[in-house]
């Protein structure tokens, strides 16, 4: 173990630590809205759409994410290629970057646990609240935006963001189709002087500390968005 | 394009590593489960020294990446024992890093689970037994755990599942398992389309996933019989 050494890899590492946090935002972003569609697709009562929507869900969560990411990174530029020509766009399959490869199987990988939490959320919101709304004469539209929303998102927003760390941990598999984030990126230094374990060292330790950092944070959110908990059930 | 034929071909290659993939996870498991009920015992317990290292490992395990976790063991383990004991262990089988590795891993995390359900059973229960005049380790054994085990259950079903699935991250070593055959598929057999072999992997492990929900659910129903009322009336949150 040299120290230097750990040094320069964490100086090296905290580099790609802003692109790796924007990437999983990205995918957090993305994840989010699809899984909010997932949950509307879920409510219907057409039978067809429901049979395939489960079937996604038990497929995307039923497969690593590992082979996820793989297959969109061998089968993405196909069926770009099938939309490029069809289209004209033109665009330049055979060197498609393999962050779209990691952006998509990402976002329908996490869309699947989203919608779960979603729609965990919205059900927590007791129907009594809902009642008393319509009580009060709100309409459908006033009732989702002034109760159901804001009482299922001081729910939810932990719970997301809890994904989100998850995430980053998750990104780490994407060295595999040569996208560089924080523990690429520690191969990467390593790959010069073969000070394998001094690189790895470092790694665990940005992780660790960015970890604790973003949980210490999340923690402080999620105490705010719960200060009226007590009130609300009273 | 491949015919059928050959797609029950791969299947058949990708099976062989299946044997491998299931011994690795019920190495892991058992290991890595029995750690965890130590892990959760010392976090319980009041003595700091114990709490607060535990407390440590587990925060380290589930901030850092376990493919991170998987090299550091792969790499540092040897370098370590090499300059503690002067063992090289360079030559051991890799699988063996690997059940390291995913034991302390799950040792740690799994103590996320069984810690908040432990303390979901309520201190009634264990004033009761006390007053019934059971030990500490009687009350822990005959009625705590009874109790917490269906709270507990669900996550540890996940748990498995995360298990299964994090496992293919072993090829990156070079393991035979069903993940590194079909590495190997694709890396050695140029004809072969990754994006199939990969797929096949694939639900082969879905398969291994929903096979564990049966059980999960399984065993549930079974342990339910325990269910105190602690759950009755919904005082678990």
């Amino acid at each position: 173990m040299n120290s230097q050494i750990v040094l320069n890899d964490v100086t090296g590492i905290l580099k790609v630590v802003p692109q790796t946090l924007g990437l999983s935002f990205l995918i957090l972003l993305f994840g989010v809205i699809l899984g909010s569609i997932f949950w509307r697709i879920q409510e219907t009562n057409n039978h067809v759409v429901k049979g395939v929507y489960r079937g996604l869900l038990s497929y995307f969560r039923g497969v690593p994410l590992l082979i996820h990411l793989l297959v969109f990174y061998y089968g993405l530029p196909s069926v770009v290629k099938v939309f490029s020509d069809q289209f004209n766009w033109g665009i330049d399959t055979t060197h498609l970057n393999p962050i779209y490869a990691v952006v998509v199987s990402y976002t329908l990988y996490s869309a699947c646990f989203l919608s779960e939490i979603i729609r965990g959320s919205f059900k927590s919101v007791g129907s009594d609240q809902l009642e008393a709304a319509s009580a009060l004469g709100y309409t459908h539209l006033q009732r989702f935006w002034a109760i159901w929303l804001p009482q299922a998102l001081s729910d939810a927003v932990p719970k997301i963001l809890n994904y989100y760390t998850l995430l980053i941990r998750q990104l780490s598999l994407a060295f595999l189709v040569s996208v560089v984030d924080i523990f690429a990126k520690a191969k990467l230094e390593s790959a010069g002087n073969d000070r394998y374990i001094e690189a790895f060292c470092a790694a665990a330790l940005v992780y660790w500390i960015l970890c604790v950092i973003l949980t210490a944070i999340f923690s402080r959110i999620e105490k705010y968005l719960r200060r009226y908990e007590g009130r609300q059930l009273a | 394009m491949h015919d059928f034929g050959y797609v029950v071909g791969l299947f058949k290659q990708l099976l062989t590593g299946v044997p491998i993939t299931l011994q690795f996870i019920l190495a892991s498991w058992i290991i890595g489960f029995s750690l965890s009920a130590f892990v959760t015992a010392g976090r319980l317990s009041s003595h700091k020294l114990i709490q607060y290292p535990l407390n440590l490992l587990v925060s380290f395990t589930r901030s850092v990446p376990i493919v991170l976790q998987l090299f550091l063991v792969y790499y540092g383990l040897p370098v370590l024992v090499q300059q503690l004991f002067g063992l090289n262990i360079n030559d051991i089988n890799k699988m063996v890093f690997c059940v390291i590795t995913f034991s302390i891993y799950y040792g740690a995390y799994l103590s996320e689970v069984l810690r908040p359900a432990y303390l979901s059973v309520r201190k009634e229960q264990h004033d009761a037994a006390y007053g019934l005049g059971y030990t500490k380790l009687q009350t822990n054994i005959h009625v705590v755990i009874p109790q917490m085990l269906s709270v507990a259950l669900p996550s540890l079903g996940n748990e498995v599942i995360n298990l299964v699935h994090q496992s293919s991250i072993l090829f990156v070593l070079g393991t035979v398992d069903l993940m590194g055959k079909a590495d190997m598929i694709v890396s050695t057999d140029f004809t072969s389309s990754p994006l199939l072999t990969y797929f096949c992997a694939g639900i082969i492990y879905w398969i291994f996933t929903i096979v564990i929900m049966i059980i999960v659910h399984q065993v549930e129903k079974r342990v339910d019989v325990y269910k105190g009322d602690t759950l009755q009336d919904g005082g678990i949150s």
